[in-house]
């Protein structure tokens, strides 16, 4: 059971038993922190996985006002105090994500992911007493691991073709040499823009 | 009609091609003409050409990104899907690739199947990687695209400003920015009314403050220096993209060429630039291989004397006789006419017959 707790300051923490979802303390700060890591220049839409207390969303709708912004929360009260902060903000999306996801759910994740490509921003605080769950949801965006790019192959009804047993060797952390390496495909177009990508590795 | 043309390598090389696109344009008033660039090259830079649409590819940003463990593996696939899909859908009826290079004919059989190089190409191509080739790279390409283009003159009135360029992407292709000081201050001291900046970007202020004074330091982009290049400007540049845009607004250049600069192939595209040119036996090296002596060794062979000694001269626009190297037209194209011979590996560099054929 997710609590509000007000800090001195005045602000609303999402507490789940002894975690709170972002800094007690210094919401704002956090938030400065988070947001520095990321190079929002060329960015149209960005992904934030995880809702916690919604400063880091606050900031970031006050900085890149132009940037659409989708935020990924598995928890039904974080998610209704978000939509209560963000009542009239404009660019911005609120989704309640499933922590039994199926294959349509992961279908329609691959089709936004391919239409989009957002900048995707993991806001770990939020995750506490999730991590297991967040996790995975951030592994299947990223597709570093076999599984998650296979699910990704399957779920989109890919026209590339790899060698998975090359992949396997790799399971840790994928990179596009890789790819370029266990492309099996040469006919499909597909196939060849992703051989384009040898170019850069000469 | 539409066609494309591919300018995908850095700066310098943009302008360049941009020049050669005009001229093609001009011969072909109904075409409908596409660029495609890379990420490098600045919007300002773009906007100048906005005449024409243009096609970016994110080649920086991807390698940039492909291994960032942030970044999906995907993305840089998709993005680059998009943009051959956007361009296989303009239907070019022909796709002309001035960059000449692997990865550029690479990408444009993604966009037309059946491109591939003439023979014409093959052979230029063969033609200007051979050391020994004194041609200028604009006056291959035109050669290849039959474009009717000749160099134009450098435009001189009273000098009131003097823009040194002193700084390039390349280190092989720097002199150390300390032995600029003092040539700098003898201008000022001796031309007190001429306004002497040296130019850069804004990563590059720190280091340029380690040299000069700040107010001798002109941060600019190209839209700002496309406002103030006129003929009573001068510039003295390494091999940058300063000086192929300088040229463009006809101002005279002295050009000073080291390391992997070759002193023909890629001067400015001007007649009556000055050149000095390194003569060291490891000259030009390629654009990608390291220096064999870590700090190019080749830059001790620019004689500042001389340098200052014609700077002087031909800043007061007295005639300059005493030049290395001045460029000039020959038969249409760029060449080259030396008042100096060092022996005859230097005369074979410079021989005064025309150099483009």
């Amino acid at each position: 059971m997710i609590q509000f707790l007000v800090n001195k300051n005045g602000k609303l923490i999402p507490q789940l038993n002894n975690l709170f979802l972002c800094s007690y303390l210094r919401p704002l700060s956090e938030a400065e922190k988070w947001l520095a890591q990321f190079d929002l220049r060329q960015a149209k839409d960005v992904l934030v996985i995880g809702g916690g207390g919604g400063y880091h969303i606050e900031l970031l709708k006050l900085k890149f006002p132009d940037i659409f912004v989708h935020v990924f929360e598995f928890r039904p009260e974080v998610l209704e105090h978000l939509e209560d902060k963000f009542k009239k903000k404009q660019k911005l999306a609120l989704y309640e994500i499933s922590t039994k996801a199926d294959s349509v759910f992961y279908k329609n994740l691959y089709k936004f992911i391919d239409e989009k490509m957002p900048e995707i921003m993991p806001f770990r605080p939020a995750w506490q007493g999730m991590e297991k769950e967040y996790e995975a949801l951030h592994n299947s965006l990223l597709m570093r691991e076999v599984n998650s790019l296979v699910q990704y192959l399957e779920s989109t009804g890919s026209n590339l073709d790899f060698e998975i047993r090359l992949l396997n060797e790799q399971k840790n952390f994928l990179t596009m040499k890789n790819l370029v390496l266990a492309n099996r495909q040469t006919g499909h177009l597909d196939a060849q823009i992703l051989n384009y990508f040898g170019e850069f590795m000469k | 009609m539409k066609v494309l043309f591919a300018s995908l390598s850095r700066i310098g090389d943009y302008i360049q091609h941009m020049v050669l696109v005009q001229a093609w344009q001009k011969a072909h008033p109904d075409v409908e003409v596409h660029v495609l660039v890379n990420d490098l090259i600045p919007v300002d830079l773009l906007k100048m050409n906005a005449q024409y649409k243009h096609f970016i590819l994110p080649r920086f940003e991807y390698q940039k990104r492909i291994n960032h463990a942030a970044t999906p593996l995907i993305y840089p696939f998709l993005s680059l899907k998009k943009i051959v899909h956007q361009l296989r859908s303009e239907h070019y009826t022909l796709l002309f690739d001035l960059s000449l290079q692997h990865h550029s004919a690479e990408l444009l059989k993604l966009i037309d199947d059946t491109f591939s190089y003439t023979e014409t190409e093959k052979s230029v191509v063969n033609e200007y990687l051979n050391r020994k080739d004194q041609t200028h790279l604009i006056d291959k390409l035109k050669k290849i695209y039959d474009i009717e283009l000749t160099p134009k003159s450098a435009l001189s009135s009273k000098t009131h400003r003097i823009l040194f360029q002193l700084t390039t992407s390349d280190m092989k292709k720097n002199i150390d920015l300390a032995r600029w000081r003092p040539i700098v201050d003898s201008l000022k001291f001796r031309f007190p009314w001429i306004e002497i900046s040296i130019l850069g970007a804004k990563s590059e202020r720190n280091l340029l403050q380690s040299v000069f004074k700040p107010s001798d330091i002109l941060i600019c982009d190209f839209s700002h220096l496309g406002r103030i290049l006129d003929s009573g400007t001068r510039l003295i540049s390494l091999d940058t993209s300063i000086k192929h845009f300088a040229a463009l607004f006809h101002v005279p250049t002295i050009e000073i060429s080291v390391g992997s600069s070759h002193w023909i192939k890629n001067a400015a595209y001007q007649a009556g630039n000055i050149i000095f040119s390194a003569d060291f036996h490891c000259r030009p090296c390629g654009h990608s291989s390291e220096c064999p002596y870590g700090r190019n060794r080749c830059q001790d062979e620019i004689n500042f004397d001389h340098l200052q000694d014609v700077l002087f001269k031909w800043v007061t626009n007295t005639n300059v006789i005493n030049y290395p190297i001045k460029t000039m037209v020959r038969d249409g194209s760029l060449g080259v006419h030396s008042q100096i011979f060092r022996g005859e590996k230097w005369k074979q560099k410079t021989s005064q017959i025309n150099l483009s054929y």
